[in-house]
């Protein structure tokens, strides 16, 4: 009993202490700010530089998925000061008054972006958010497996696969079915249930053809065990520069185009320094050197025009005026997302 | 012997852990599961069994059925597997022994998802073993992204937390015990079923609940190993948590697992309370 007492007060002792340190490790850091962004976003040297010039320091948390980050801020996380969400959850986190409006007058370099982004539903005016990057959803092929002799080609040649045991669909439902409704003419935020069912039935037939369902298809494509692919234009983009084999299309009858965005969470206790953070960003010098750096399409027209010509002439990054037309939004469906979720679960189960 | 229900003081670390990280979060998730939501996800807190009424579609139903299937078929091929090496871990001796103690937990020291991969580089199309199968010129075999490799997966992952408890068990059954059903007339087989299993139940129970458990709920293997073609009700609850913003829903899908598995472990206890006694005499007769 003795030593038993003994033991747990070293325990509890060991947690307390453990516990004081951690969070006084956390408070004396008073001048950093909390990024939470996806990997391979900010170079280091970038980061050092923002910091060399204002004196804040960057501590940076990085996410898989916007629903991860959704979860993570809905569940009651403080503490970031900078989010990179997609425009869909950055139009659900404005509706739920969690970001906090931003004050033009710190964003100086507001005015490099290409006006088309303030025009978009889902933050117009970019009063909540700034956009840092933008792309497509399309398909990926290895050009060297299934050979594509046009830049025209249709959402069918993904679901009436050449060759569907190197195949994949994004396992996400919303791209799923919009490709499908892209492929009949539909919009892809259509409501309707007859035209969302018959999607189902061909979802449904092409799973039983093709290999997988995955949204990370890069390492899959890389190695071979792909040649087909329901793919991000930044993935195909990463994939191409490892394997010029590799091309990106966006289909004829159109697709689907998102943007990452910078906002700053309402909880956010850093706001000044959060749009100073933007606003270095912005600046089109350090704009360039991270899209650069990771092949990135920037909605920075200034920093846009200060790339080589080739890269500002390719489709897979900048799709042309006529192409642009084709793309859409994902947009909020209300109560029809819970159907459409019940028709995933039932074609996959 | 008086009963004073004494709490020895470091049994209140573990007490304290288990109120805040299991019973606290569950009943969250069961309070939770009677609430009701916005579109945007957004809890609104009006009592309701919606959740509950909405789970009696029958797709549910479904892929319950099916994760169960596919859970208990899989325990049972880590029984298969499992109890043969725990079998005979506890009765070879010597450097063995140790070899076969550090083989079984060298898993645990790579993480879990490096190990899927693992399995995905083996037996993917361009893998290792459709390349042996191509040089003895036989077709290749497609394992990857199949309700099979779904399975191999999960055997694969759980196996090693099926054979410490059995080979705990039998570690510590009495040597002598089979010396003496031996000397008694007990043929090998007898002694195993009368002697050695009614000893090791426990142990093969909890071994099994070990891995049919997390079994049910899991959804990277289905993912990675499985293409994600299929439902299972892990992934289902995600999606509910994560892709359609429905905590309710998904904490009523959560409740109901749960309360699925304390139903069955109170019937085994049951089960085990009644046989207790006559298991226990019938030992002493065989021996």
């Amino acid at each position: 009993m003795g030593t038993q007492r003994i033991v747990s007060l070293f325990l509890a002792l060991v947690c307390i202490i453990g516990g004081i340190i951690f969070l006084r490790s956390k408070v004396s850091q008073t001048n950093t700010l909390r990024v939470c962004t996806w990997s391979n976003y900010f170079p280091d040297k970038s980061l050092e530089e923002f910091t060399a010039k204002t004196g804040i320091r960057v501590e940076l948390t990085y996410i898989s998925s916007n629903e991860e980050l959704f979860a993570k801020l809905k569940a009651g996380a403080t503490g970031f000061d900078i989010i990179q969400p997609s425009d869909y959850i950055t139009r659900r986190l404005i509706a739920l008054s969690m970001l906090a409006p931003l004050e033009p007058r710190l964003l100086t370099n507001l005015h490099h972006i290409d006006p088309y982004f303030f025009k978009l539903s889902y933050d117009p005016n970019l009063k909540y958010s700034v956009p840092f990057t933008f792309g497509t959803t399309g398909i990926a092929v290895n050009t060297s497996k299934v050979p594509v002799d046009t830049q025209d080609i249709s959402w069918s040649f993904l679901f009436d696969s050449k060759d569907p045991k190197h195949t994949s669909l994004l396992d996400d439902m919303r791209e799923v079915f919009a490709a499908v409704l892209f492929l009949k003419g539909i919009s892809p935020n259509t409501r309707d249930l007859a035209s969302l069912e018959d999607s189902k039935g061909t979802i449904s037939q092409a799973k039983n053809r093709v290999l997988m369902f995955t949204s990370e298809p890069k390492a899959l494509l890389l190695k071979g065990e792909l040649s087909i692919s329901h793919m991000y234009s930044v993935d195909a983009i990463q994939a191409a520069r490892e394997n010029p084999n590799i091309k990106f299309f966006i289909p004829r009858e159109g697709g689907i185009i998102w943007t990452d965005n910078f906002a700053i969470p309402a909880t956010s206790t850093r706001i000044e320094e959060a749009h100073q953070f933007i606003n270095f960003f912005l600046e089109p010098e350090q704009n360039l050197k991270i899209v650069e750096e990771n092949w990135l399409a920037t909605p920075n027209k200034t920093a846009k025009a200060m790339l080589p010509e080739s890269i500002q002439k390719n489709p897979q990054l900048y799709p042309p005026a006529e192409v642009v037309k084709t793309l859409s939004f994902l947009e909020e469906l209300g109560e029809t997302l819970p159907r459409i979720s019940r028709m995933w679960t039932e074609l996959k189960s | 012997m008086k009963n004073t229900p004494v709490i020895p003081s470091s049994a209140w670390i573990f007490l304290i852990w288990l109120i805040l990280m299991t019973l606290l979060p569950f009943s969250l998730i069961l309070g939770m599961s009677f609430l009701q939501r916005t579109d945007l996800g957004n809890i609104v807190f009006a009592f309701s069994l919606k959740n509950y009424q909405q789970l009696l579609d029958w797709i549910y139903f479904k892929v319950l059925l099916k994760t169960l299937w596919l859970a208990f078929g899989a325990t049972l091929s880590c029984l298969m597997i499992g109890f043969p090496v725990a079998y005979f871990l506890a009765r070879v001796q010597g450097p063995l022994k140790s070899i076969g103690l550090i083989l079984l937990f060298i898993p645990f020291w790579t993480n879990f998802i490096l190990r899927i991969y693992g399995i995905v580089s083996l037996f993917g199309s361009n893998g290792l073993f459709n390349q042996i199968l191509a040089t003895l010129g036989a077709p290749e075999v497609s394992i990857l992204y199949t309700r099979l490799g779904v399975y191999i997966g999960l055997v694969y992952n759980y196996l090693p937390f099926l054979v410490v408890p059995i080979y705990s068990s039998l570690e510590k059954l009495d040597p002598f015990l089979r010396e003496a059903a031996s000397d008694l007339g007990a043929t090998r087989f007898q002694t195993f079923r009368k002697v050695i299993l009614p000893n090791i139940k426990e142990g093969v129970f909890i071994g099994s609940l070990f891995v049919f458990i997390p079994m049910l709920g899991e959804y990277v293997i289905p993912d990675l190993l499985g293409g994600a073609k299929e439902a299972f009700l892990g992934k289902v609850m995600v999606e509910q948590f994560f892709i359609l913003q429905d905590w309710p829903l998904g904490s009523a899908i959560a409740t109901v697992l749960s309360v699925l598995l304390l139903g069955a472990l109170w019937l085994q206890n049951r089960w085990t309370s009644k046989n207790q006694q006559p298991q226990s005499q019938e030992l002493s007769h065989a021996i």
